[in-house]
């Protein structure tokens, strides 16, 4: 399941890359990893949050 | 939306991610210390047997998947540190009888360096060997603290923090030998980062005002030119591959960051929250792209910063709270893919 919190387009230099904020994801390579989980944020919302920043391309 | 799994109550207050996507978190749960490994695909971890009460301040992984962590009992002035295996089992480190400890970081290897605050308010930093033999270093401050400590690829420290009412900053060698950096100005070190051609940067406060300077391989301070003079703080800093910095915090209780061209050249973010807060998560990429996050007005902001200073947000975070931390090993990954598929 893609459990998508938001959806960034950027444009610079002719090149387009998405961004997606999510909570998890079954898209996987063959090591069992996620190689479009490209960073990790952490803080605080109304309790402990984390969550990773998947490249959607 | 958090990732599944995280404590009802608490904070988050350090992530970090390697090049293989694992990662880890440390902050609380409760008033008890939380950690917890991170999978690729969002799956968490939890690590037992933490300090407990207690906060986990500083967190790092190394590439394959082991991790260290670090914090303590503020109240009662007890520091923690603890290696993680890949399985996230904690094997507690032994530490001096008080302090804490505010950054962790791999380097020469497998090794780990811990830093924070020691017995007497005196700076305490330490290598860890990879079967947790703590060797604490000599010559730092009688009176201060280590707040961060960075490491390169190629084994370049950089421990940053305070001595005396001083801003104090060091390498360190692979023998544990500290080398300080000297003529720097009253105020805190909070922040260092060093590349691999072991260029540094270093920010936090001086005389109430933001403050922030490049460090030479030669160990030659410069300080950068043209930062607010308002009432701030610089809360985070990254250095990158080329030399290009990125400075964050605050200036006049508000977001405040910059890139800084390895000339020293300012190139300030443009666009960010304009409401009470801060600028403090940051991971600058190879290319000179961002990710950048902090709190306005009580609430979060993540958005990825261009060269040029150019903003584009990241919404539907949190109502409520903040971006403490940010940590990014691929963002080349999606600019260089995308852009060599478009060529």
């Amino acid at each position: 399941m893609r459990n998508f919190l938001t959806v960034l387009n950027f444009v610079k230099n002719l090149s387009v890359c998405s961004l997606v904020v999510i909570a998890s994801s079954s898209g996987t390579d063959l090591f069992g990893e996620n190689p479009n989980s490209i960073a990790i944020i952490g803080g605080q919302g109304d309790a402990p949050y984390a969550a990773l920043v998947r490249s959607d391309l | 939306m958090e990732l599944p799994g995280l404590p009802a109550e608490g904070l988050t207050y350090r992530v970090a991610m390697n090049s293989s996507g694992k990662a880890i978190i440390g902050g609380t749960e409760g008033l008890n210390a939380y950690a917890a490994l991170v999978s690729s695909r969002g799956e968490l971890t939890p690590i037992m047997g933490l300090i407990a009460p207690g906060e986990i301040y500083t967190v790092a992984i190394d590439g394959s998947g082991k991790g260290i962590i670090g914090g303590g009992h503020a109240d009662s002035s007890v520091p923690y540190a603890a290696l993680i295996s890949f399985k996230g089992e904690a094997k507690s480190l032994h530490l001096p009888p008080g302090g804490l400890i505010y950054s962790v970081t791999f380097g020469f290897s497998r090794n780990g360096i811990i830093g924070g605050k020691g017995p007497l308010n005196s700076a305490y930093a330490a290598f860890v060997s990879p079967k947790g033999v703590v060797t604490p270093l000599a010559g730092l401050p009688a009176i201060g603290a280590i707040f961060w400590i960075s490491a390169s690829n190629s084994d370049n420290i950089l421990i940053g923090g305070q001595d005396n009412d001083s801003v104090y900053a060091a390498f360190v060698s692979r023998s544990g030998s500290v080398k300080p950096i000297v003529n720097l100005p009253q105020g805190i070190n909070y922040s260092v980062a060093i590349n691999n051609g072991g260029a540094g940067i270093m920010g936090g406060t001086s005389h109430s005002q933001p403050y922030a300077a490049f460090v030479s391989p030669e160990g030659i301070a410069t300080g950068i030119e043209g930062l607010p003079t308002t009432e701030g703080i610089i809360y985070n800093v990254a250095i990158n591959p080329s030399g290009t910095g990125l400075i964050a915090g605050l200036s006049a209780s508000r977001p405040y960051g910059a890139f800084v061209a390895p000339n020293g050249v300012l190139t300030p973010i443009q666009g960010l929250p304009l409401g009470e807060g801060f600028l403090d998560g940051i991971a600058l990429d190879r290319s000179g792209y961002a990710l950048v996050g902090g709190e306005s007005d009580g609430g979060p902001f993540l958005a990825l910063a261009s060269p040029d200073g150019q903003l584009t947000y990241l919404d539907e975070l949190p109502e409520n709270g903040a971006i403490n931390s940010i940590s990014s090993s691929r963002l080349h990954q999606i600019i260089s893919e995308r852009g060599n598929s478009e060529k």
